[in-house]
């Protein structure tokens, strides 16, 4: 038989298979959402990731609570910085994803639920072309695998941190051009 | 800075992050065409569908997952006669060989068929496609041979352990087409 902690680490790294499936698919949904040029396009890419959107909070709870388990089971310390770093980020970006991204995306499938039929107007075209959802997806995606960084190298903790920072910093600086694009949009 | 053995964990967890994404969009296209209402609702999943065949996302996936793998395998001092990891790497070979030529034509068989479908509802030709139990069980079986794959990882069985948890998960995921079996049959 396994001992406990095998199993937390099996529960802990289908965790990581599931943030793959929900962060990719977030990704893919929002991406043919940015190319989509009707209505109805946006109304189905839009209402998947409005399904996908609260998996993340309980996948994040899944990680900080196994994890834990095997930080007392393995005789870790949170003050251990790979340990410390990556749960504060894993809280941080659970947060920023349920304000920025599920408030936008869901407020982006209100809008094409309620709008008829037809062609994308310039407000929801600016919608979709969100530079803030696009750079905080990215950014998120991005923490995640800072995150496997640090628990797959296990460094200091100021290592830790500049991983995890850098990562999302790459990740939200991707949205730069769309800023641009947005604003054309907008300016007609 | 870390090792290279760390760095190889690092990749293959990558693997893990990039095949979870891959299963759930593949779970996802699967669930939503066999619900759509419209030819051209089934259109649009079956083109995000398209994008891990055109991109061999699976193959790709299951490469990086085996190179990291033997390498760890070479680095760790482990064995592939160890049978955690030798019935393990077989069965992922298994899983991206049925997803190649099981799958893989099937979906693009149904895509084939729905592009050229005038709109409206989906005609009995195509939901004969979409309801076909061999894809069911085969997107099914090759998702929970994944899942078993990670059991034998985290919590490396000796041969039998490891060859019952994957007879076992697939035969879940390979049993969960019978429902569609039956109805098949009922139809036909």
């Amino acid at each position: 038989m396994p001992d406990s902690w095998e199993i937390a680490i099996f529960i802990h790294v289908v965790g990581v298979f599931g943030f793959g499936g929900a962060a990719i698919t977030e990704l893919f949904a929002m991406t043919m959402a940015r190319r989509a040029t009707k209505v109805q396009d946006v109304r189905l890419w839009s209402g998947l990731g409005v399904i996908v959107g609260p998996i993340f909070p309980a996948l994040s709870l899944l990680q900080l609570l196994t994890g834990a388990y095997l930080v007392d089971k393995l005789h870790y310390e949170f003050s251990d910085g790979w340990v410390g770093w990556s749960a504060l980020a894993l809280i941080v970006a659970t947060i920023i994803g349920f304000v920025i991204n599920k408030q936008r995306i869901d407020a982006m499938h209100a809008a094409a639920e309620a709008a008829p039929d037809g062609p994308l107007t310039p407000e929801m075209a600016a919608q979709v072309m969100d530079p803030i959802l696009f750079g905080s997806m990215h950014a998120l995606t991005l923490t995640v695998l800072g995150i496997m960084w640090n628990m797959t190298t296990k460094p200091g903790g100021f290592e830790a941190f500049w991983v995890i920072a850098l990562f999302a910093v790459i990740g939200a600086g991707s949205a730069y051009p769309m800023i641009k694009r947005q604003q054309e949009i907008l300016g007609g | 800075m870390p090792e290279s053995a760390e760095i190889g964990i690092f990749l293959h967890i990558l693997g893990v992050f990039g095949l979870g994404g891959a299963t759930a969009i593949s779970l996802v296209v699967f669930s939503m065409a066999r619900r759509a209402q419209t030819t051209q609702e089934l259109r649009h999943w079956m083109g995000l569908g398209a994008l891990l065949g055109k991109y061999y996302v699976f193959p790709a996936a299951g490469l990086l997952l085996l190179l990291t793998g033997g390498y760890l395998v070479d680095k760790v001092h482990e064995d592939w006669g160890t049978g955690w990891i030798g019935i393990s790497a077989l069965a992922l070979i298994a899983a991206v060989a049925v997803g190649f030529f099981v799958n893989t034509p099937r979906m693009k068989a149904i895509g084939m068929a729905a592009g050229p479908a005038p709109d409206g509802p989906v005609p009995g030709n195509i939901t004969a496609l979409l309801n076909d139990p061999v894809l069911f069980a085969g997107i099914h079986g090759a998702t929970m041979a994944s899942i078993a794959i990670l059991w034998n990882m985290t919590t490396r069985p000796g041969g039998l352990g490891a060859l019952l948890a994957i007879v076992v998960l697939v035969g879940i995921g390979v049993g969960s087409a019978y429902p569609a079996y039956q109805r098949q049959q009922a139809q036909a």
